[in-house]
């Protein structure tokens, strides 16, 4: 194994299981993560010259990891036609929702939203973009972005919502 | 507002450091796509080395060629059995192994050349491909690019993972902490945008131009200098600029430019039938409709014609050809001044080299980028002269006095850029040059040139 080879292989080491992380958010499931993830190291190795040490490298390869799934997504999105339903009112989170629910649980909830409502959720609340920038980078207008977060937000409450309540159930239900 | 801060801080908190360690499967394939660009890249390396081998070797065989034709020279001699000739012939191969032998037949001693070239040129061959061809054994090539490689990747991974790595485990997650990672969002676009023209905060930029125009001018004059003049019609000059620039950018937005263009100024001069700024006592023949003719009041001293143009005084020599001089004969009380009379049209070319000093403004900065642009010229006259188009063709008539060499102009300017590559950019710019002071320094004359031009040209930044 030569040294670039394995100066690569030290890099995904230690940024891999992040990233992965960050793929499986933009994803439908694990698989469209996996090959997000794949494809987004090998642009960075691709264009890890060009990085120019404005922000973090952290930032950098997380950024082209969130351009590859946007990247999927534009050629994909007409295949996804988004319904828009009118608002419907859901509860707030509890502190023990909060302290109970675990990240692979909510992960699992956003890869079941469409995948606009993902984009955008995922752009705006972890991404920290704002509807500008995602109407931008999705070809979609802000007052879409807009609607699409506020749908996919209570999509997600419905769902965490549930989620819960199953679990309370089973947690107390006789063997 | 509150439920959704609520949802979006949950998701916030619980996935922003979310990490899942990827099936092993995932770095293979990685490792085994690297590997096949690697390879495809050291075929495109193979192909640049076998294009510059197969110039070497057609330089070679053209090089050979020629040499094999001078060495063919001596056929003629063979036809000429007088024994000098030969002697000159081996004068003229001093180098050869045959110049010991002294009664050789000259057609052996050529074919002996001719298999002695050819058997250097087989050697030469050989050698060439052994040095030109690094394909027979790729792996030194390889070996040394990645290592190349591999020392920057090191650097760059070891000095990176020191700034990344403490943030891996940044624990906190605040709605600040979102602000801060949209910011930093941005310069990772900017980051990653590595091929956009325009993400360097500081850098050199070099452009060459043309720049297709049109020239005119303002001109005032005193009242004096235009009663001998009578000029009716001036219009301006369409020609062709040209030049270098290079820009250094200061900020983001800002950049300095200076250069070197070459720009034409000018008018055409002729008279037509209104003739509403005619001269009392100026004695000339009015053009017909639609017949350009040049008629002007002409002085006489020293022996050279002196006439007043619209930027200035010229001086002739000799009356150019296919014009005439009326002139009035009662030197002591002439009624109308001398005239000079000419079919055709007369016109004033001013060559300047231009070198500015523009201060740039980048409005819109992306790939298709508009830029304003503006800042003063010296303007140094490397060309003045005057011509007369007629019948003749074109004459050159003479100079416009009093020209001053140093003239001060000044610029604005829309440029819009697109970018072709990392490096290379297209712009058309249009641009108004105004000379702010007459570049007459006669008193009579305030000749003000100015130029609307659409300087297109190409860009490289580096």
């Amino acid at each position: 194994m030569s040294n670039d080879v394995r100066a690569q292989a030290k890099l995904y080491e230690l940024f891999a299981p992040k990233m992965f992380g960050v793929c499986l958010r933009f994803s439908k499931d694990k698989t469209e993560a996996e090959d997000n993830l794949q494809d987004g190291f090998i642009k960075v190795f691709k264009y890890i010259n060009g990085f120019r040490h404005e922000g973090s490298f952290e930032g950098w390869i997380r950024r082209i990891m969130v351009n590859v799934s946007l990247e999927k997504y534009r050629k994909q999105s007409l295949l996804y036609p988004v319904e828009d339903i009118g608002t419907y009112e859901t509860p707030n989170f509890s502190d023990d929702i909060l302290a109970k629910i675990s990240a692979s649980e909510l992960i699992e909830v956003i890869q079941d939203l469409t995948p606009r409502y993902r984009m955008v959720f995922n752009l705006f609340v972890i991404e920290g973009m704002n509807h500008k920038e995602i109407g931008k980078e999705m070809n979609i207008s802000v007052g879409t972005s807009k609607s699409n977060l506020a749908r996919a937000r209570e999509i997600l409450q419905r769902r965490v919502k549930e989620l819960y309540r199953e679990k309370k159930t089973n947690a107390n239900s006789p063997a | 507002m509150n439920k959704n801060l609520n949802t979006d801080n949950l998701f916030r908190e619980k996935l922003d450091g979310f990490s899942e360690q990827p099936p092993s499967h995932v770095w293979d394939a990685v490792k085994g796509k690297l590997a096949a660009q690697q390879r495809k890249k050291r075929f495109v390396y193979a192909g640049w080395i076998t294009a510059a081998a197969v110039i070497v070797l057609a330089f070679l065989a053209g090089w050979y060629f020629n040499n094999y034709k001078e060495i063919k020279i001596p056929d003629l001699a063979e036809q000429n059995p007088i024994q000098p000739k030969i002697n000159e012939h081996k004068k003229t191969a001093p180098n050869d192994k045959n110049l010991s032998a002294e009664f050789v037949p000259e057609k052996q001693l050529n074919t002996e050349n001719i298999n002695t070239e050819n058997a250097n040129r087989d050697n030469n061959l050989l050698q060439t491909a052994k040095l030109e061809s690094p394909i027979v054994d790729d792996r030194n090539v390889t070996e040394s690019t990645s290592q190349r490689l591999n020392m920057n990747l090191l650097k760059r991974i070891d000095a990176l993972i020191l700034n990344a790595h403490p943030k891996l485990f940044l624990a906190e997650k605040s709605v600040q902490k979102v602000e801060y990672s949209l910011n930093e969002s941005d310069k990772f676009l900017i980051a990653e945008n590595s091929k956009s023209l325009n993400t360097k905060n500081k850098g050199w930029k070099m452009g060459m131009h043309l720049s297709p125009g049109y020239s005119s001018h303002t001109a005032a004059h005193t009242e004096n200098y235009a009663q001998n003049m009578n000029f009716t019609a001036d219009d301006g000059n369409g020609n062709v600029g040209g030049g270098f620039s290079v820009q250094y950018k200061t900020t983001k937005k800002l950049s300095v430019e200076s250069g070197v263009y070459f720009v034409q100024n000018g008018q055409k001069s002729v008279n037509s039938i209104d003739l509403f700024a005619a001269n009392q006592n100026a004695d000339f023949a009015l053009g017909l409709a639609g017949e350009t003719r040049f008629d002007n009041a002409v002085n006489l001293s020293k022996g050279n014609l002196v006439m007043n143009s619209t930027a200035g005084v010229i001086e002739m020599a000799a009356a150019p050809k296919g014009t005439e001089i009326i002139s009035e004969l009662d030197a002591f009380n002439p009624e109308f001044s001398n005239s000079l009379v000419s079919d055709g049209q007369f016109s004033q070319v001013f060559e300047f080299i231009e070198i500015p000093l523009f201060l740039r403004y980048k409005v819109v900065d992306s790939k298709f980028g508009i830029e304003l642009v503006g800042g003063i010229n010296a303007g140094i006259v490397v060309g003045n002269n005057a011509y007369i188009d007629n019948s003749y063709g074109l004459q050159n008539i003479g100079k416009t006095q009093d020209i001053s060499t140093v003239n001060l102009s000044g610029t604005v300017g829309v440029g819009m850029n697109y970018g072709l590559g990392k490096h290379i950019s297209v712009a058309v710019e249009p641009r108004l040059n105004y000379y702010f002071y007459s570049i007459n320094s006669n008193p009579e004359v305030d000749f003000r040139p100015y130029r609307i031009g659409v300087f297109t040209g190409l860009y490289y930044e580096f």
